[in-house]
């Protein structure tokens, strides 16, 4: 060849095309190596549609990439390359089936790899696991392509092919999810974090939600409860939006749903749409930003089958460490002192409980460890079936997972199936389907205290009942106190159920009427039963000479029953065209969506015995039932423009109509306009100096507006109808002599608001992202500010009203800060590791409470200036040391005295009042949030650590979970041992009181005494794993091994109380079920 | 897509225009009058509720409410801020219109319905009634409210403005006086009648009780001369006239009704919060010493009389029955739900009912046993938490106590006072009242006070005498205490005293503030117009 023609394709090219005409992307590399293309259509398929990525490569490797599969060949002739179509070859080999396995430079298997048979039209692509099986002829070279890996030509041996792909683009390159369709990661102008499967694979978490906790900026999740069924963490995404609900829109394939009620090993990735400039595809749910989850779906090729399970158990991170008998004895009698009462416990009594020799009379009762006394077992399997013909692909799943929880009959489970199916039906018509069944039924024990059956109230117990009371009297009955023994409710056969049905399906289309215009109507459905069933025993106490003493009953039962059914209808038609340099893309859609509820329940009481819980079995005298409904419509009209200039300009506009059926005709209707661009400073010819180490930037920024109409509350009337005035049935009285009955009544209850309309966030974010060192490093941050207005909320109006106050547009919340997110991979020879870190720094704060409030709640307020929710009470300055301090003091309370907390007076008036002397104590929302990983891996051997934590977070706990003293009721914790004393005046806990004695009590007199820093560092999740040699895997006919031991929250560092988790609920008083760590065994095969 | 897409409308709830078609429609509204509100605690309440009239008690000096988040404590021991209200407390509902706007919206409605005239006219008095009794309470707790007396929108409400006392007292008046005429004298009938329903009776005496606590002597006594014509008469027995399965009996002029052995609606759950922890509740108002020492003695003396026969060292002994009626008092014989038996000990540190055991225990070391004199009426599944015991909050003694009051305080002293004396005297078992010590105006005013504050202990109304008598700076103020310490014999019940009486609380009453509760602090917040009460 001549000595130009090596020259031509020694030539470095860059190019990015996806779905691009063939003509185009010769046009294109033309320009940029300078060289012309010739070539003779139609034998040169020049408007075949090819996906190629190649940064700063040799032209002729990406030529080679890019007419391998087209079966054309290459001549050179001066600065001009000749195509031609390539001769076809004769077989002379028959072929046989190859295996091999993609991996990344980390070890971490590569999943959709194109592997073609070099010169043929052979081809498949890797697993999730990077293994691929396709046939070929000993002595032809496979080609093994990924998009943002340099691709890799290997020979056929007859052995197994084992590829290492190296990164040569970074995850800019990614193909992101995002509203109603994808895009690269690189195109982006709004602000989208994602996580793939791999990030979250093998973790032993009990919901997807919870496995999100700390892998993105801005997305914080807060789990507060450990029990199994009802540790679902609650999600903000950039702060607390607004006073109503923050949950975030959840949207699994196209259908809105719940994180819960997917399995974690179904998905295949998450995008998280943070501005509201990419959540504004999703107007009129987005205000709290959207997550969309992608499911996995099956591939072209031979069939994958796929095994994982794991086991494991779970054990609280932290219980109160309640103090033994003798000591509460003791320090009861040193609370009586301290109110100037006489002791109750003798030295005789102090030293019983110590010795332990009056079991019954001087008991020392563990009645956590009576409580908490099981193992706590869990185990997932999940078994995926998935391949598919060219036309045709599939992915079949079937999940189990169980969970005990390690109070006896706390129990969670999951059965899920799945079936994604998708056809090319014609040429031009491709069909999805895909439909999944949830079956997510969970247990807890009840208590039989009256009125209040529910579990937490047998945690308040357990943690409120003395050591001193013994578990039974000498005679064998359960002793008791006041409110029952949570210990003889917990193995009475009082159990409440909670089934969850749901049935999830959807169907869609994908027609292409001319080249480029895509028409897709899709239909969704979903529906969600709920079958809850709390059955309550009764209890006769006895005291401890035989007596009848404590009745708690009758025994009686709640069956619940409904349905939620969910319609939705959506198509967009969309359209992309290249003009030379110019890139256009539109969308117009329209969906509507419909929602209906219905709940009917019953309730019976007086069963003959404490064996049967269904209704019939019960009396009729008593019985309730309930019925209700509700709907909910809403209907939307968007359109997008997409505007590309040469991959360097970015611009994109969101226009979206939304309609509500909760507002009335005038008010219906809301209009959500968002712009955003962004400018790929690196595509610049000024740029390309610096691309040996800058190898990214990116500068975007986007405004958008998006509505929110959705209203949360137990009271559907006013929730779902909001502007209706209505008459409520229900309002019933007793008449009647001696034997009275139930006369139904009417009455008016709910407020009605006709002028209520859409509450409105306007966001504005500005981003850069950037990668150095051939993307071994790459780094993005974002500023945001995010104003609430209009927000839908129940402000209080005047007594006079009469009626349950409506909801109004009124109050704003702004919300604004950092997050940033940077990640590292590098390799030592067979070594590799890699770290990543991301941070957010959030402030929020109300800005507008539409001239009412504030309004204090407990031990918070809602105070324009102030963040939501923050805690409010009296500043404390220490302790009183002596009574010339508490008498020289503002007078606080007439029981004051040396030991207890000095409260200031704010505005110098000489007494402590609520009303004057409260302030600002600080927030329990994070100022920031943050998470990191490290990994690591070495022939084979895999193990990562992933911490998560929270910054700038105040915590406050009361009541039982601080500890008490008492006699029968109330414990005090080891912190109290540190109590004021005139012998120890730098105390931390002020003296010791009777539980009747206030002034110090967190919950009547909030102060900043209790507020502590909860600020903590967990280390989330560490993974050790083995994935097996093929050789040896291959021998049991598997493609792939891997053994892993696996922890979830095994180490928490904080400076708060250390029996309570610091993600407790703010104002925890001893109700909830703990934060539990989890440590499993799982297996992982591929055949 | 159909053009009605997101009309949706409630399915469970009717509409304004819908209702109001005939006789059933008016009947079911006006049930809906008399279903109360309801308390997101306690779940529905009655037009009244048996909480205020128990609960009332612990802001006088008959009772102390041990604790502070039931809501009452705080207006015992003058300690009441407008921020104070406790949320879901006991005494938070007290300053509410929800009743009100259920009557106004009948009484704006009622007339478009097609019913005799005699109907209307009857529904719409048992509607004015039960708005102005709430009228009533709202005005005797907190002076002036704003009157209203129609629908209001959010804006109106956020500003209306406080009607004067007077104002709001003329208007129940002449309300009153209005519809009495209207109601019948007596719902007749057994199970499933209307029995509960206001009656005319209800509404003269009602009339006649705020004209005695507004001083109007001459039209107080006309009114109980008229209800003493309607047929009432003392229960005989003191005890059973509290008790559930004697509901709606002779002496019963109005209450408020429930029905036991239900899930959440309508039940008299609150008679488990005065049984101590032994007899499964709560002990949560436990009875001062203050109203035990205010029971006479059996031969019709005070126990400071020396010639009475009082020992202190069996301080029960000997005393007016009312005594042993009403409460609970250490070595009492007071029997559990079952009918086993026991001898109520407060006193013993090893006793599960010791007042310091902070275990749902009296910390004054007595209890209530008015409502609660028979547990076993509340044996089973019809427990303490769940009866159908309706609360009575007028009655016929009342009358009887009202027309000697009212005639003593204008000086028209005669054999009627002492005969509407000896009446509710001699019921609870107490001898006649001795003519020559009670023989003027000063010495029978101190009689028939303490014979209210025995007769109706207990039974919310001693905070509105205090209140009308002036004399809270003597009652209301300094230490109070409960029982004497000491120690009860476990096998026959013997007290031995050791000690002084229970220090309970210190009590601050200041005269130009406390006679009136303060405006919750949540309502001059979002009503600027509203002006608080002085000294808060």
């Amino acid at each position: 060849r001549p000595a130009a023609g090596q020259e031509v394709l020694k030539k470095k090219v860059s190019l990015v095309a996806d779905q691009e005409e063939l003509k185009t992307v010769f046009h294109r590399l033309s320009k940029e190596a300078g060289v012309k293309f010739i070539y003779i259509s139609p034998g040169v398929p020049d408007q075949q549609r090819v996906t190629c990525l190649a940064v700063h490569e040799d032209l002729d490797v990406v030529l080679g990439r890019l007419l391998g599969p087209l079966h054309l060949r290459m001549e050179v002739v001066g600065n001009q390359v000749i195509l031609k179509p390539e001769v076809p070859a004769t077989v002379v080999v028959t072929a046989r089936p190859v295996h091999g396995r993609v991996a990344d430079g980390a070890g971490v298997p590569l999943e959709g790899v194109s592997v073609t048979v070099k010169g043929s039209n052979t081809g498949t692509m890797t697993d999730a696991k990077g293994a691929f099986t396709l046939d070929a002829t000993e002595g032809t070279e496979l080609v093994i392509s990924y998009v943002g890996y340099a691709s890799q030509t290997v020979k056929v041996t007859g052995g197994e092919v084992s590829v290492v792909l190296t990164k040569q683009q970074n995850s800019l390159n990614e193909v992101v999810v995002v509203g109603y369709g994808t895009q690269r990661k690189v195109d982006l102008t709004g602000s989208v974090s994602t996580v793939s499967a791999a990030q979250l694979e093998d973790r032993p978490v009990t919901s997807l939600g919870n496995a999100l906790q700390g892998t993105m900026p801005g997305v914080t999740v807060i789990q507060n409860n450990g029990q199994p069924g009802r540790d679902a963490g609650s999600i903000n995404i950039d702060g607390i939006g607004t006073l109503n609900s923050t949950a975030p829109l959840v949207v699994v394939d196209g259908i809105i749903s719940s994180m819960n009620e997917v399995n974690p090993n179904d998905v295949e990735s998450i995008s998280v749409l943070k501005d509201a400039a990419s959540a504004a595809i999703y107007g009129s749910r987005a205000a709290n930003g959207v997550i969309l989850i992608t499911t996995k779906k099956g591939r072209k090729g031979a069939s994958q089958i796929e095994y994982d399970v794991y086991v494991g158990k779970q054990t609280p991170t932290r219980l109160p460490d309640y103090l033994p008998s003798w000591q509460a004895a003791t320090m009861y009698n040193q609370a009586l002192a301290n109110v100037g009462s006489a002791p109750v416990y003798s030295a005789t009594d102090i030293q019983q409980y110590k010795d332990g020799s009056d079991p019954v009379g001087h008991p020392n009762t563990d009645w956590l460890n009576l409580f908490y006394n099981k193992k706590g077992l869990q185990q997932n399997h999940y078994l995926g079936i998935s391949g598919g013909s060219e036309k045709t692909q599939y992915l079949f799943s079937l999940g189990y997972f169980d969970q005990e929880g390690n109070v006896a009959k706390t129990q969670a489970q999951r059965f899920t199936t799945r079936l994604n199916l998708t056809t090319q039906a014609t040429r031009n018509l491709k069909a999805i389907a895909n439909i999944s069944y949830t079956f997510n039924p969970f247990q807890e024990p009840l208590s039989s205290y009256p009125g209040v059956s529910a579990f937490s109230q047998m945690i308040r117990q357990v943690n409120r009942i003395s050591p001193m009371v013994p578990l039974k009297w000498a005679n064998g009955d359960y002793a008791y106190i006041g409110d029952g023994n949570p210990i003889a409710w917990l193995n009475s056969p009082s159990l409440g159920t909670y089934n969850k049905y749901l049935l999830t399906g959807s169907a869609g289309l994908d027609w292409e009427p001319v080249k480029d215009l895509h028409v897709k109507p899709f239909v969704g459905y979903t529906l969600t039963q709920d079958q809850n069933k709390s059955y309550v025993a009764d209890i006769q106490f006895y005291t401890a000479t035989g007596s009848a003493g404590l009745y708690q009953g009758p025994n009686n039962v709640t069956d619940k029953y409904d349905n939620t059914t969910y319609v939705t209808l959506q198509a967009t038609i969309d359209y992309m065209k290249h003009l030379g340099n110019h890139t256009l893309k539109i969308l117009g859609g329209y969906s509507q969506e419909y929602t209906k509820y219905y709940e009917l329940d019953g309730y019976r009481q007086s069963f003959l015995n404490n064996q049967l819980s269904d209704l019939n079995a019960a009396s009729t005298t008593g019985q309730t039932s309930n019925g209700y409904s509700n709907e909910l419509a809403l209907q939307s009209f968007f359109g997008r423009f997409n505007y590309d200039y040469d991959g360097k300009y970015l611009f994109e506009a969101n226009l979206r109509y939304d309609g509500s059926s909760r507002f009335d005709t005038a008010n219906r209707f809301g209009t959500f306009p968002s712009l955003s661009a962004g400018w790929r400073i690196s595509q610049e010819n000024f740029f390309k100096p610096l691309r040996p180490i800058f190898s990214e930037l990116k500068l975007r920024g986007s405004w958008g507006k998006l509505g929110n109409q959705n209203i949360t509350g137990s009271n559907s009337d006013n929730t779902y109808y909001p502007y209706i005035t209505t008459v409520s049935a229900g309002q019933n009285y007793v008449f009647g002599g001696a034997n009275p009955a139930f006369a139904a009544g009417v009455a008016p209850i709910n407020g009605a608001n006709t002028a209520l309309k859409w509450e409105t966030t306007t966001e504005t974010d500005l981003g850069l992202d950037a990668a150095f060192l051939q993307e071994a490093l790459t780094f993005s941050a974002e500023y945001f500010v995010k104003n609430t207005s209009n927000i839908l909320l129940n402000i209080p109006v005047s007594a006079p009203y009469g009626l349950n106050t409506p909801y109004q547009n009124a109050g704003a919340v702004q919300n604004k800060g950092w997050e940033f997110n940077a990640n590292y991979r590098g390799r030592q020879g067979a070594f590799t590791y890699n770290i990543g870190a991301n941070a957010a720094f959030i402030q929020n704060k109300v800005t507008s409470l539409a001239g009412t409030g504030p309004n204090i709640s407990g031990i918070t307020i809602q105070k324009v200036g102030l963040p939501i929710n923050s805690f409010w009470g009296y500043e404390a300055e220490g302790l009183f040391q002596n009574a010339t301090e508490v008498a020289k003091h503002a007078t606080q309370s007439p029981n004051t005295g040396p030991g207890d907390i000095i409260y200031k007076d704010l505005n110098g008036d000489g007494k402590i009042d609520q009303t004057n002397d409260r302030t600002y104590l600080g927030t329990y929302f994070p100022k920031v949030t943050y998470g990191f990983n490290v990994g690591a891996g070495w022939k084979g051997i895999d193990l990562t650590a992933f911490f998560q934590g929270a910054a700038g977070v105040k915590g406050y706990a009361q009541g039982i979970a601080i500890g008490q003293v008492g006699t029968t009721v109330g414990k005090p914790t080891s912190a109290m041992l540190n109590a004021w004393t005139p012998s120890n005046p730098g105390a931390s806990m002020p003296r010791l009181l009777t539980t009747s004695y206030l002034q110090n009590d967190p919950g009547t007199n909030p102060s900043s005494f209790w507020v502590r820093n909860a600020s903590y560092l967990r280390l989330k999740n560490l993974q050790l794993g083995y994935t097996f040699p093929q050789g040896i895997a291959r021998r049991i006919g598997a493609q792939r091994i891997r053994l892993y031991y696996s922890a979830q929250n095994i180490l928490t560092i904080t400076s708060f109380y250390k029996w309570i988790d610091p993600e407790a609920p703010a104002g925890t008083a001893g109700y909830d079920y703990p934060q539990i760590k989890t440590s499993t065994f799982g297996l992982n095969v591929t055949f | 897509c159909k053009k009605n897409f997101l009309d949706r409308q409630p399915t469970d709830s009717l509409s304004n225009s819908s209702l109001f078609s005939d006789s059933s429609d008016v009947i079911a509204a006006l049930n809906g009058c008399y279903s109360g509100w309801s308390n997101p605690v306690s779940g529905l309440q009655g037009w009244a509720d048996g909480y205020n009239v128990i609960y009332m008690d612990a802001c006088s000096d008959n009772v102390y409410s041990q604790y502070p988040w039931e809501g009452f404590q705080a207006y015992g021991n003058g300690s009441a801020t407008p921020g104070g209200v406790v949320p879901n407390g006991n005494s938070d509902n007290l300053y509410n219109y929800v009743t009100i706007q259920k009557c106004n919206w009948f009484l704006s409605n009622v007339t478009r319905a097609p019913i005799s005239t005699g109907l209307l006219a009857r529904t719409q008095s048992e509607a004015r009634f039960i708005r102005a009794y709430q009228y009533f309470m709202m005005s005797q707790l907190y002076g002036g409210v704003p009157l209203v007396t129609s629908s209001l929108t959010p804006a109106q409400a956020d500003a209306v403005q406080r009607t004067t006392k007077d104002s709001v007292t003329q208007f129940v008046l002449s309300e009153l006086a209005a519809i009495a005429p209207n109601l019948p004298v007596a719902y007749s009938g057994g199970a499933g009648s209307e029995i509960g329903r206001i009656t005319r009776g209800a509404a003269v005496a009602l009339k006649a009780r705020i004209e005695l606590y507004t001083g109007d002597y001459a039209d107080c006594i006309t009114d109980c001369q008229q209800v003493m014509q309607l047929g009432y008469a003392l229960y005989p027995s003191y005890t059973d006239l509290f008790r559930e399965k004697f509901a709606e009996n002779s002496e019963v002029i109005l209450d408020v009704k429930y029905i036991g052995n239900t899930s959440t609606s309508n039940t008299n759950w609150v008679v488990g919060v005065m049984p101590s922890f032994t007899y499964g509740g709560w002990s949560s108002l436990d009875p001062l010493q203050s109203l035990v020492d205010a029971y006479e003695m059996t031969n019709g003396k005070t126990i400071d009389d020396p010639t009475s026969g009082y020992d202190a060292s069996n301080p029960f002994a000997n005393r007016d029955p009312r005594l042993a009626a009403s409460v609970v008092y250490p070595g009492e014989q007071y029997p559990y739900a079952d009918g086993s038996s026991n001898y109520y000990d407060p006193l013993d540190a090893s006793s599960s009912d010791f007042y310091q055991s902070g275990n749902n225990t009296s910390v004054t070391g007595y209890l209530e046993k008015k409502f609660t004199a028979v547990l076993s009426d509340y044996n089973g599944d019809n427990g303490i938490f769940n009866t159908g015991l309706s609360m009575i909050l007028i009655r016929y003694a009342e009358i009887l106590l009202m027309d000697a009051e009212a005639k003593i305080e204008s000086g028209k002293i005669d054999a009627t006072v002492y005969n509407d004396l000896n009446q509710v005297r001699a019921r609870a078992g107490m001898p006649a009242v001795d003519q020559s010590v009670y023989n003027s105006q000063a010495t029978l005013r101190t009689l028939v006070r303490r014979e209210r504050r025995v007769e109706l202990a207990l039974e919310g109304l001693r905070w509105f005498d205090i209140q009308r008598w002036q004399i809270g700076a003597q009652v209301m103020a300094g230490p109070v205490t409960g029982a004497r310490l000491g120690t009860v014999n476990a096998t026959t019940g013997v007290v031995t005293y050791t000690g002084g009486n229970i220090p309970v609380e210190t009590r601050l009453f200041d005269p130009s503030k406390n006679y009136l509760w303060p405006i919750p602090q949540s309502e001059i917040d979002i009503n600027k117009q509203l002006k608080q009460n002085p000294g808060y």
